[in-house]
């Protein structure tokens, strides 16, 4: 099955252009998950369980480059091609779980432009999802013999949305999304434009006043800093009443949590991810998977980390058979731990062979030469810290880029003449601006050593 | 009033009221004695005298004046030598301190000394804390228990144990020091008033703005140095609060350092030692680094600007005239009155404000050493005074580069995360590689018949059926064949036939972005990618698509 590699054509472009330029490819993950199929299993389970009915949450721990960010898109677009709706974003200094100046909704604001779905996999997906419900209810209605337009016609789509709207009033800020929801079919009967754009932006949490709000549509409340949490909970009951399989969201660079200097500010949010993992856990946000992806710094410094506060830590922590060797992912932590060698060699031959079928080019490259390049990589000054497959296959695609542009080329003389590119022992960001650093700790100083 | 009284006015008295008036009464004259007068008080309650009550002052003498030596009469009341005199300290700011007898006469507190001198070598045994709020303590205003308490504590103070105190007892102490120049040597008595000062001045924060002024005088008057070793820790809160700053400044040698020094400290109101991160930790380099970018930029600067110079030379004297322990308890023959002709450090403004940005942009060196991310502005116009501090800085941040190449350990929790270093086997390598094509398959489903309503099998949790929302829509009744809905929809894209896709979304009931979502939900299972984009057919994939669309008949070859 291996031989016969079918990928589209536009994935295989769009992959194989994302690992030479050192990013986490957006489509086209599945073939490249070398090495990870426990992991896999398990937040495929999750999926599973939401689609169920349930609620899930995990947090996946690694360090920078073991491909936290590649796991997340690799269940993102598998979740996306099951019928899940999906919203991603990544952890900043302007976007936190909670904080002054609107830094929790800021988050809140890119989860929901990034929300996807099958069809629209690269984000905007709230406009369409809640299009497409509304065509649904109205082709069911034209299905049951009323006449497209007539009284009856409109009154039985009404009715299929009151009946949807009276189910998210029992949630919390239920009432108000619900009359948004029906505001939105109004706007979308009267070609109204204005109001259609006035509960997009409602949904979306852009609006900053209630004032302003309560001026367009009928509701009391907006999505702010203190209850943005309640209405993806909401999205996730929605989305499950127009039958989607549940609502996966995914949040990248915890670390920048890890690095919110005042004690305060940084415990507000890590109360905010207890209550998150309290209501998930618990059971009270159906159809809701959380994944949220950190450093080991993170997670487990008990100064900063997460551990830090007693709280997560009593519930994230192992157990205490957990260090007698066995793997065990059913916990709500999951580590990445580094490729191995071999899994390392592994890819960078599945990579040879996608390249090869991206260009219709037969690669000159054999097992020995692959092996070696591997060496190289693996035995230079401060791999073991710092080598990540990202910059193993940055490498490796500009060795492979150069045997396809010059005939005369082998791998033995690529490599050996130093033409590969350097690796970098500097930390390298990823393409969402990554903050990670492998040095986090501030220096330690002792006025002993100062001599003049 | 009685009738007996009445009786004895006559007519012309009726009016007088001076009867009603209560008699005068003859007081005593004012004495002029302010000393503290003992009174006996007679036990309150009982009618019958207890014979085991004891008056306040039995009791007092009983607890004070057991097992102490008597001294003689004449000593105690021997008058203390007032002559005043005139000397040159080592200090170079300061050029003479006069020391001369208090003007104004008065006996109060002489009761407070005479009982220093009988308590003097009293010692106490060990007894519980009593607290005491008195602002002028003395031991006639003390309680018996509260008197014990005092010598207990006193006792412990004089072997260096520093027990719990209250304010009252340490200014006893204090003022027993300042007033008994005879029975404590001044050497003794400075040591005696730093130890106290620097053990109780964190919880007694008052002890600091009294002492700066009372070792000060007590200094000036027994003509000793000040002790600026043993104060060096807290020299930044001297400088704080001392009126006489320069007594306590390090300038007692001849050159311009000594000079710099004082500058560094008195010579502007910029008290860096009050710095947030100047911590017991941190103090050492502050110290160091401070004095040393300090003098580094004033000899520089000394070449062209004669301010850096030292100013002893320059003649710019003042004087003071202090009254000595003001506000402390202090009998007139200790009493004295300070004139002190100095050299005042820094007159100038223009001055004083370069030592402070030298201060500041030092400080910001050593923040920046500490890894502190705040600074102090500089104004722009000073900016030659960075430079030079900033040259001082060079060789001290790089000889700290060097001492932190090392980096850190790693903690022990980042073990959970490595990869055991096993080495290459190709073999190995390629079953895990062909392995993985397994959960490739799990995640892609695009190697197994995608058609809609096709169980593909159990590879995986949740392979084994198609998206309900496909599913859904073809569980509609029969007479809406969303199938052919969607390719003829398709084929009008293909073609780049906007209006006819409008018309067949118009004829389905259905938003044109709905139509559009469900042709991309069919064609993603199919071709494993959406299709179409802004009502268009993806380059990519248009021989993908004109395929599908023959396979289905809908498009003629």
């Amino acid at each position: 099955m291996g031989d016969e590699i079918k990928v589209p054509r536009r994935i295989l472009t769009s992959l194989i252009n994302s690992l030479s330029a050192g990013v986490v490819p957006r489509v086209g993950t599945p073939y490249i998950a070398i090495g990870r199929n426990d992991e896999i299993n398990a937040l495929l389970e999750d999926l599973k369980t939401v689609d169920e009915g349930g609620c899930s949450m995990r947090f996946i721990i690694g360090r920078y480059g073991s491909g936290k960010s590649f796991l997340i898109q690799l269940i993102r677009s598998y979740a996306l091609e099951q019928g899940f709706l999906t919203a991603d974003c990544d952890l900043s200094p302007e976007r936190r779980i909670c904080g002054a100046k609107g830094t929790g909704i800021a988050t809140y604001r890119e989860l929901i432009k990034n929300l996807s779905s099958k069809s629209s996999p690269e984000g905007g997906a709230i406009q369409t999802v809640i299009a497409r419900w509304l065509s649904r209810l109205q082709s069911d209605a034209a299905a049951s013999g009323l006449v497209p337009g007539s009284d009856g016609f409109n009154a039985k789509v009404r009715s299929e949305i009151f009946e949807v709207a009276k189910e998210l009033e029992g949630q919390i800020g239920g009432f108000d999304f619900a009359s948004v929801i029906s505001s939105y079919y109004t706007a979308s009967l009267s070609d109204n434009e204005e109001l259609k754009s006035a509960c997009i932006r409602w949904l979306r949490g852009e609006y900053t006043t209630k004032t302003e709000a309560r001026s367009l549509l009928p509701v009391g409340d907006i999505i702010n800093d203190e209850n943005w949490f309640d209405y993806l909970k909401l999205i996730a009951v929605f989305s499950k009443k127009i039958d989607y399989r549940g609502f996966i969201v995914f949040i990248d660079e915890c670390v920048n949590l890890y690095k919110i200097s005042n004690r305060i500010s940084r415990e507000n949010n890590y109360e905010k991810l207890l209550s998150m993992f309290n209501d998930s856990l618990g059971g009270r946000s159906p159809g809701l998977g959380l994944v949220l992806g950190g450093t080991p710094q993170f997670l487990e410094d008990t100064r900063r980390g997460l551990f830090s506060y007693e709280a997560l830590r009593s519930r994230l922590q192992d157990g205490q058979f957990a260090a007698s060797g066995y793997k065990n992912l059913s916990g709500p932590v999951i580590r990445l731990r580094r490729l191995s060698d071999d899994e390392l060699f592994a890819l960078v031959s599945r990579v040879t062979k996608l390249y090869s079928s991206c260009y219709s080019w037969e690669a000159r490259v054999n097992t020995s030469e692959m092996t070696s390049f591997l060496q190289l990589c693996l035995t230079r000054a401060g791999a073991d810290t710092m080598i990540t497959p990202r910059e193993i296959l940055r490498d490796y695609m500009t060795v492979l880029d150069i045997l396809r542009q010059n005939d005369d080329a082998t791998v033995e003389k690529i490599i050996g003449s130093g033409n590969v590119l350097s690796l970098s022992h500097e930390p390298s960001t990823e393409v969402c601006g990554s903050t990670e650093s492998p040095d986090d700790s501030v220096p330690q100083f002792d006025p002993a050593d100062i001599d003049i | 009033m009685n009738d007996n009284k009445r009786k004895n006015i006559g007519d012309d008295e009726f009016w007088s009221i001076d009867y009603m008036m209560p008699p005068k009464r003859n007081l005593a004259s004012f004495s002029k004695d302010t000393d503290t007068a003992e009174i006996d008080i007679p036990p309150v309650g009982n009618s019958v005298r207890r014979d085991a009550a004891v008056s306040i002052s039995e009791r007092r003498a009983n607890i004070a004046d057991r097992n102490i030596p008597v001294r003689p009469a004449s000593e105690l009341l021997k008058p203390r030598s007032l002559a005043s005199f005139t000397y040159s300290p080592e200090n170079r700011l300061i050029s003479s301190i006069t020391v001369t007898e208090w003007d104004s006469k008065y006996t109060f507190y002489r009761k407070f000394r005479l009982d220093a001198e009988k308590y003097f070598d009293k010692r106490g045994s060990e007894c519980v804390f009593v607290p005491i709020y008195l602002t002028i303590p003395q031991y006639s205003l003390m309680k018996p228990e509260q008197l014990h308490y005092y010598f207990w504590w006193r006792s412990n103070v004089r072997n260096g144990v520093y027990l719990e105190s209250a304010y009252g007892y340490i200014l006893t102490y204090i003022y027993e020091i300042i007033n008994l120049p005879e029975l404590i040597k001044p050497e003794n008595g400075l040591d005696m008033l730093t130890d106290i000062w620097l053990a109780y001045r964190d919880k007694f924060w008052k002890l600091d703005t009294y002492l700066c002024e009372w070792v000060c005088d007590y200094c000036c008057i027994h003509r000793l140095s000040p002790p600026l070793d043993k104060l060096r820790p807290i020299l930044g809160v001297i400088y704080t609060f001392a009126s006489f700053k320069e007594f306590y400044s390090e300038y007692s040698s001849d050159g311009n350092e000594s000079y710099w020094c004082a500058l560094l400290n008195i010579g502007s109101d910029c008290n860096w030692r009050k710095s947030k991160f100047y911590t017991p930790e941190t103090a050492d380099i502050f110290d160091k680094h401070m004095k040393g970018a300090f003098i580094y930029a004033a000899e520089r600067l000394a070449v062209t600007d004669s301010r850096f110079v030292n100013s002893h030379e320059n003649g710019l004297t003042s004087t003071i005239v202090r009254p000595s322990y003001s506000e402390a308890l202090c009998v007139y023959d200790i009493k004295r009155r300070i004139t002190v002709e100095y050299t005042a450090v820094s007159r100038s403004p223009e001055l004083r404000r370069m030592v402070e940005v030298i201060i500041k942009i030092s400080e910001n060196n050593i923040r920046a050493i500490l890894g502190k991310k705040s600074r102090y502005q500089i104004p722009p116009e000073y900016s030659y005074l960075k430079k030079l501090v900033d040259e001082y800085f060079v060789p001290v941040r790089a000889s700290l580069r060097q001492s932190s190449k090392t980096p850190p350990p790693e903690p022990e929790y980042m073990k959970l995360y490595d990869a055991p270093s096993t080495g290459i086997t190709p073999e190995n390598a390629k079953s895990i590689e062909e392995s993985s094509w397994s959960v490739t398959e799990i995640l892609v489903d695009a190697f197994e018949d995608n058609t809609p309503g096709t169980n593909s099998g159990d590879n995986g949790p949740l392979c084994d059926d198609t998206p309900e929302i496909i599913q859904s829509v073809e569980n509609r009744e029969a007479g809406h064949d969303d199938s052919l809905i969607y390719d003829r929809a398709l084929l009008c894209l293909l073609k780049g036939d906007r209006s006819g896709f409008a018309e067949i979304a118009n004829d389905s009931n259905m938003m044109q972005d709905s139509l559009c979502e469900g042709i991309n939900e069919v064609m993603y299972d199919i071709i494993g990618d959406i299709c179409i984009e802004d009502y268009k057919v993806i380059d990519d994939y248009i021989t993908d698509v004109t395929e599908y669309l023959k396979e289905k008949g809908v498009l003629n070859g």
